[in-house]
């Protein structure tokens, strides 16, 4: 591994391990009895500290052990689950992860006010013990180590191990270590059973060792030692076997500013995957081969169809590498609830539900402000003050439940709380205020509810900087619609408030209506596609000489030419084929009038930055529309277009 | 591949002893180290060897204590020097 990978590596599980601690300790501020949680915690700040060693970032070091050492102390019981422990844990924890950051984008240093204040809260708890930076200076290590019994299965090896050794510093000697190999009848040859002593001279010291060999060794199989210089002239340690040692091209552990640097940037995005997901992925790629070379012998129906079938399930199962749980999104929220709830006096009780709901990653990065944004929302205006909800029998504290399900190819996801719930009467009176009701209109619960999302709508009396500015459901409306999902609301006075999301598994592939309209094929998402009509002469209507309407049963509903909103050129409208797709958004239906229509498809979504200039390039003088969600790779092999019918509705029919 | 042959009182391997081998290799060492006769392992036909063949060569010397391995390869001396394992040689540092 080279140094730079460590770096990723240091990053990319400081995160998931600051994440880990985090839900910890807001499990150990509720039960503070649990043994369980705080060993959790230990060996979390403990596996953080060794791989900030093990990179060389001395000052994150120094802040991870001082929580290491208020967290053994809670582990043998000298000191007590407190608040001053909470306190003070969450404020390292806050440190660490900016401290993180800066170290991502390569800043050469990571000591802030912040910094010195949460190092001398968690000292002051032990006692005002002064917890000293490392030294960078090379030290002398001696470490005795048996690797765990998966070591092989695992796909690591002693040679491995041992030039990975060797990016701390100059490994000065190496001994297998045999005394716990059994004989062979009770030998598992595929099981670890062998040991090391290994002596190195590195500027990561011990630390920088245990960080480098609790990846492949149990805590208890671990001794390190750091020795003096002179102690090392007077007592050799035994049976040291002098080796050669693959490669060791650092001398040291890099400074940590020059590490820092070129890491920044070079941090790349990385998806877990279910290794079972892979093995299936496998043995499609090698049933893909092996049709393949069938292929040069038998061109038969058979092997064809055989082939497209593999085609489509390799599809499936390569977009399923990008479905994640939502769970971990879902506990991101826990840590701001807690801390919002805290800030404004009240009590929430916050649970989750469906966490194991699998999403696009895709979608549920994009996904995280909006909701943020909802559930501040319930915190700062659902929820009672606890007094009031006493008052009304309700339990001091509100409850806000998040829960996600998938339901007929979508996932359905929930924010409910039991607070107050909307008065309608008044988003009412505002939405008149604003100008958003016409008078003498009587809208429905749900026009009314709709009003809520509308550009710097706010109820509220007094603006915080919680909420209250009208700024945030519609930031959340169109981001949930960039998403192509959309939002409902369902609330009852005094019980609470349900919003409810609904999302396409994937962004990545769309499921289309496709059409002609012109020269162009124009994918229409199924979701918003209602109904498909032959339209009779007499069934358009002109309005003002401007707005054509399509009579639909006796509905009137405005009808749009695809080819003038997107800048088309113009088709054969007046033909036989010429159909009307009747779409619906949130806010209306109406007709969108193609040539012809040509299938049905899956299509799969190439994000228009790329696919733009290839766009232009086919269709002359195409203007980009808002409209067009992407272009997609079409069964012929063509390019065409993807629609998003939501910018579609509000070029043609305004933002409202 | 693995191969083992008896010759005298000395087991000789031959082929790789790496990767799947080590099971075969396994396998067939258990078989052969109940004959009270079987003293020590020529090595000297093995052309590759992994850690988990290192195991398996100190695993026969802790079951049949005292015997001694007669004779290796370039490639088994390359790797066990490289592991820092060369004691099982009986070669001193």
């Amino acid at each position: 591994m080279t140094t730079e990978a460590l770096v990723e590596t240091f990053h990319r599980e400081t995160d998931e391990l600051l994440a880990a601690l985090e839900q910890d300790l807001l499990e150990l501020e509720t039960t503070s009895d649990a043994p369980d949680t705080i060993d959790r915690l230990f060996r979390a700040a403990h596996t953080l500290k060794g791989n900030a060693g093990m990179v060389g970032f001395s000052d994150f070091v120094r802040l991870t052990h001082a929580l290491e050492n208020v967290l053994d102390r809670l582990r043998s019981r000298t000191m007590s689950v407190s608040e001053p422990v909470i306190e003070a844990s969450f404020e390292a924890l806050d440190v660490l992860k900016s401290s993180a950051q800066a170290l991502l984008s390569g800043a050469p240093s990571i000591v802030t006010p912040e910094y010195e204040r949460a190092l001398q809260g968690l000292a002051a708890l032990c006692e005002g013990e002064v917890l000293e930076a490392p030294s960078l200076e090379a030290r002398l290590v001696d470490a005795e180590l048996y690797f765990r019994p998966e070591f092989f299965e695992n796909g690591e090896d002693v040679t491995t191990f041992l030039e990975e050794f060797a990016l701390l510093g100059d490994v000065i000697s190496a001994e297998t270590l045999f005394d716990r190999v059994p004989p062979l009848a009770d030998l598992a040859p595929e099981a670890c059973h062998l040991g090391l002593r290994i002596r190195l001279r590195t500027t990561s010291g011990s630390m920088g060792v245990v960080g480098m060999a609790v990846l492949s060794v149990d805590e208890e199989n671990l001794r390190v030692e750091e020795l003096a210089e002179e102690k090392v002239e007077v007592v050799p340690p035994p049976s040291t076997t002098p080796v050669e040692v693959a490669p060791a091209p650092t001398p040291a552990a890099p400074a940590p500013a020059t590490t820092a640097a070129r890491a920044a940037h070079a941090v790349t995005e990385n998806i877990r995957v279910d290794a079972v997901k892979l093995d299936g992925l496998m043995d499609l790629v090698g049933e893909l081969v092996v049709a393949i070379s069938q292929l040069s012998e038998d061109r038969t129906q058979h092997v064809v169809e055989r082939l497209e079938t593999l085609g489509r399930d390799l599809q499936t199962r390569v977009m399923g590498l990008r479905m994640l749980p939502v769970a971990e999104g879902f506990e991101r929220f826990r840590r701001p609830m807690r801390d919002l709830a805290k800030e404004l006096g009240k009590q929430i009780e916050f649970t989750t539900e469906g966490g194991e709901t699998q999403l696009d990653k895709k979608v549920i990065d994009a996904l995280l402000d909006p909701l943020k944004h909802m559930l501040r929302n319930c915190v700062s205006h659902g929820l009672e003050e606890p007094a009031e909800r006493l008052a009304l029998g309700k339990p001091a504290a509100g409850r806000v439940h998040l829960s996600a399900a998938q339901r007929e190819g979508q996932v359905l996801i929930e924010i409910s709380d039991d607070g107050r719930g909307i008065d309608t009467a008044r988003v009412l009176e505002k939405a008149r205020e604003r100008g958003l009701v016409a008078d003498g209109q009587t809208p429905s619960e749900r026009q009314i509810y709709e009003y809520m999302f509308a550009p710097g709508f706010s109820t509220a009396r007094e603006v915080s900087e919680i909420s209250g500015r009208g700024v945030g459901l519609d930031v959340v409306k169109r981001a949930l619609q960039a998403l192509r999902g959309s939002v409902e609301v369902d609330s009852k006075v005094g019980k609470g408030t349900t919003f409810r999301i609904r999302l396409p598994l994937t962004l990545a592939i769309v499921e289309g209506m496709n059409v002609r309209v012109g020269p162009e094929t124009v994918t229409i998402p199924l979701p918003n596609v209602v109904e498909l009509i032959e339209p009779s002469a007499d069934s358009i209507r002109t309005l003002e000489g401007v707005h054509e309407f399509l009579d639909v049963r006796g509905e009137l509903l405005p009808m749009v030419r695809l080819n003038d909103v997107l800048a088309l050129p113009k088709g054969d409208e007046n033909s036989a084929e010429a159909r009307v797709v009747i779409v619906e958004t949130e806010r209306r239906k109406f007709g969108l009038l193609v040539d012809r229509v040509v299938g049905m498809s899956q299509a799969v979504v190439k994000p228009l930055d790329r696919s733009y200039e290839l766009i232009a390039r086919m269709a002359h003088n195409f203007v980009k529309p808002r409209g067009v969600n992407g272009a997609a790779i079409l069964g012929n092999g063509n390019v065409g277009i993807i629609l998003d019918v939501h910018g579609l509705e509000s070029t043609a029919f305004g933002a409202t | 591949m693995i191969g083992l042959e008896k010759l005298g009182n000395t087991l000789v391997l031959a082929g790789t002893l790496s990767g799947a081998d080590v099971l075969e290799a396994h396998a067939l060492l258990l078989a052969e180290c109940g004959s009270p006769d079987a003293a020590s392992l020529d090595l000297s036909g093995v052309e590759a060897i992994d850690t988990r063949g290192v195991q398996l060569i100190a695993s026969f010397l802790r079951t049949r204590e005292g015997n001694l391995v007669s004779a290796v390869s370039a490639p088994v001396e390359a790797f066990i020097s490289r592991i820092g394992a060369l004691s099982l040689l009986g070669t001193q540092p």
